[in-house]
């Protein structure tokens, strides 16, 4: 496989993250393996609940209860991250791996001027003196494009829009040059004109510092304009996985084609319904036996009942987890006999 | 790769510095009359206390048995020939023919400021015999009487704040700071820290508090310094109170803990401990401080109710509560109406606490905020 070269930044063996929960064990993570290259993307998209958000965390170890990572290994330059102790842990979070989140309006402290986030890790990290911090602070705000950032930096979060607030916590995850960039759905709670600004700016920041970027999202739009190579996750498992180009052209793995199908187009057919998933993602608690997708898939078969497949080499570096790997051209079967 | 587009210029709320959510609070606050009235009656209520010996005319303690009961001394603005004088005289009093006390406008005495009286140490420190006011010699002048054994109520009433007013502040830091801790870490660690901690809290809660003062209060030693029964009644005092607050610590706790940015803080390295005091207390803060300040009139009105039934602060050390005492014979009480004096002050003190308490949340709720 082209993606275990050694040149890997960071491997992830065999993840396992499961849920206890009052109802029973619900399996959020279930054995996943990704690599992720060094100044380059991974996006990983999927609907919602199928575990994305929780293996973002599961990288820096920030599940928290009742979650637990109880399995595989995360290599990060050969050193398992698993291996490591809390406080071990802790140094590397916001120095190697830096993360920034969804909600932009709710991830900086109300309390906190703008220059706090930023002169917090810069001190944790770098043990720069306060002034020293502050000089810096102010430069990496007017690197991710904040202007007039010697008086912003002294503003509070209320007094700042959510483009604008996803700019400081960005410019805080950079602050120490992270080798890797968690990037947890950056841009889903900003308008469509600030995503393309925030995303075009992660674009820019990869350039100048050449950092590995995990992309997690649902927006195959998103996918196709940032990432190099793409990890498509369904309940917990990774069902398709291969170079950007090879998945938007030759897309392998039934959910895979039914979420390219579903991407709103310029030439849809008017008045035509856009073409839906049926169903939705399987309670984690009660996995279906064999296939996880297969309640949902009209190419069905009985082995698919039987046995889950596992991820199958299609072509040089594209792998997909489906015994009947159709082609994205083949029509479309009419479902019958199965319930969603 | 496409080109960054200018991010669009937004304006600064205002034209100046930003202001601190502190800056903000204390604007709103300094708008609400009501609530800065109490501040300033807080205020100078504990300058009275602070100031105690410096404005009482008589040592506490000194006992006038001939003069027990005596009424508060009419003060005139006119000297003996009858001419209007800046000069305020304190008349004399003598007892009629039915025993009662009635002025006597041929014995007066000038009312003097800055008069030298008994030796104390302002602050606890400075030796003084300096006094706000008092006559000269043995003159006796009771601005608000004397109670049974003649000793000066006004004396009394002004040291003995000292004792009440402490006693709510030292037992509201006491509770504040174990509400917190265990509040705080019921709310971080949840689980099983959580359910022991709450459980705990609930049972100090289900038992009717002041029986549980009154138990506590009864077991102590009666012959014991009142520098240690002080301390005694502030720790039954925060022992009782702090259940309360660390429920609602906790409640705060467990929200913010969920929030983004907590979540951001743990992303960027930051240890527990330092998301816990600059993340998670300052949060809790607000509400801390309000509920603080209704609470502290709680422990007053506690400390008075111990001390009157005498399981708290014992004569001769003044305090409000013990002061009272007496106050409850109504035979005495018709006849010698200004020993209730104490009664009067607690409520002023109870009235600008709470009002001020109310300012505060006003002021500290930014959804309350115009």
């Amino acid at each position: 496989m082209e993606s275990a070269t050694p040149a890997s930044l960071l491997e992830v063996r065999g993840l396992r993250t499961h849920f206890y929960t009052d109802e029973g064990i619900a399996p959020a993570v279930d054995g996943i393996d990704l690599e992720i290259l060094p100044g380059q993307t991974l996006g990983l998209v999927g609907e919602s609940g199928c575990g994305k958000s929780v293996t973002g965390l599961s990288l820096l170890r920030l599940v928290a209860h009742p979650g637990r990572i109880v399995g595989g290994e995360i290599r990060m330059r050969g050193q398992n991250l698993l291996d490591l102790p809390m406080n071990e842990m802790r140094k590397l979070r916001g120095e190697q791996i830096a993360m920034i989140f969804q909600e932009p309006m709710t991830s900086l402290d109300p309390l906190y001027a703008v220059r706090d986030p930023l002169l917090e890790t810069l001190r944790l990290h770098r043990k720069m003196s306060k002034s020293e911090a502050r000089a810096k602070a102010v430069q990496l705000l007017t690197s991710v494009g904040i202007t007039d950032a010697e008086r912003r930096v002294d503003s509070y979060p209320h007094e700042l829009s959510g483009g604008m607030r996803q700019r400081v916590m960005i410019a805080s995850a950079i602050a120490c040059d992270p080798a890797l960039l968690i990037a947890d759905e950056p841009t889903t709670a900003l308008d469509v004109t600030v995503q393309a600004q925030i995303l075009a700016l992660l674009r820019k920041l990869q350039a100048e510092n050449g950092m590995a970027i995990l992309l997690i999202t649902h927006n195959l739009g998103i996918v196709a304009e940032n990432c190099h190579h793409v990890a498509v996750m369904y309940a917990g498992k990774i069902v398709e996985k291969a170079s950007m180009r090879s998945i938007f052209q030759n897309p392998r793995h039934p959910y895979t084609q039914g979420l390219l199908r579903a991407v709103p187009r310029l030439d849809h057919p008017v008045k035509q319904p856009l073409p839906t998933i049926p169903g939705s993602v399987p309670n984690l608690l009660h996995l279906p036996t064999g296939c996880r997708f297969r309640s949902r898939c009209v190419w069905a078969q009985q082995k698919c009942a039987e046995e889950e497949p596992p991820l199958m080499e299609v072509e040089g570096g594209h792998t997909s987890a489906c015994w009947v790997q159709p082609g994205f051209t083949q029509p479309v079967p009419v479902k019958e006999g199965v319930t969603a | 790769m496409s080109e960054l587009p200018a991010p669009q210029e937004e304006t600064l709320e205002g034209s100046g510095k930003s202001q601190t959510p502190g800056q903000l609070a204390w604007g709103q606050l300094r708008r609400n009359r009501v609530a800065m009235a109490a501040g300033i009656v807080v205020c100078l209520l504990y300058l009275m206390a602070i100031f105690g010996e410096f404005i009482s005319p008589y040592p506490v303690a000194d006992i006038r048995p001939a003069l027990y009961h005596h009424p508060p001394t009419p003060i005139v603005w006119h000297d003996a020939a009858g001419h209007f004088s800046l000069q305020p005289y304190a008349l004399g009093m003598k007892k009629d023919a039915k025993d009662e006390y009635v002025p006597d406008p041929t014995v007066r005495a000038p009312i003097r400021l800055f008069n030298t009286g008994f030796a104390y140490k302002l602050l606890w420190i400075v030796p003084l015999r300096i006094h706000l006011f008092g006559t000269s010699g043995d003159f006796p002048f009771f601005p608000l009487g004397t109670d049974h054994l003649g000793r000066d109520v006004f004396s009394r009433l002004v040291v003995g704040s000292q004792v009440s007013l402490s006693i709510g502040l030292v037992a509201i830091a006491i509770t504040f700071s174990i509400g917190l801790l265990v509040g705080g870490a019921a709310g971080f660690y949840g689980g099983r820290v959580d359910n022991v901690l709450m459980r705990l809290c609930e049972v100090l809660q289900s038992i009717p508090s002041f029986y549980l003062l009154i138990a506590l209060a009864g077991i102590l030693p009666t012959k014991i310094p009142p520098a240690v029964t002080f301390l005694m009644i502030i720790g039954i005092l925060s022992f009782v109170g702090w259940a309360g607050l660390a429920r609602v610590i906790r409640g705060i706790t467990l929200s913010v803990r969920e929030r983004e940015y907590v979540e951001a803080a743990r992303a960027l390295g930051v240890s527990d401990f330092k998301i816990i005091v600059r993340h998670l207390l300052p949060s809790t803060f607000t509400i801390a401080i309000v509920n603080a300040t209704l609470a502290i009139p709680g422990f007053i009105l506690a400390e008075a109710g111990l001390s009157f039934l005498g399981l708290g602060i014992r004569d001769p050390v003044p305090s409000w509560g013990n002061m009272l005492n007496e106050a409850r014979d109504l035979e005495v009480l018709t006849r010698a109406t200004w020993i209730l004096a104490p009664g009067f002050l607690i409520f002023i003190t109870v009235i600008a606490f709470n009002t001020l308490g109310d300012g505060l949340r006003d002021a500290l709720d930014p959804k309350l905020r115009r």
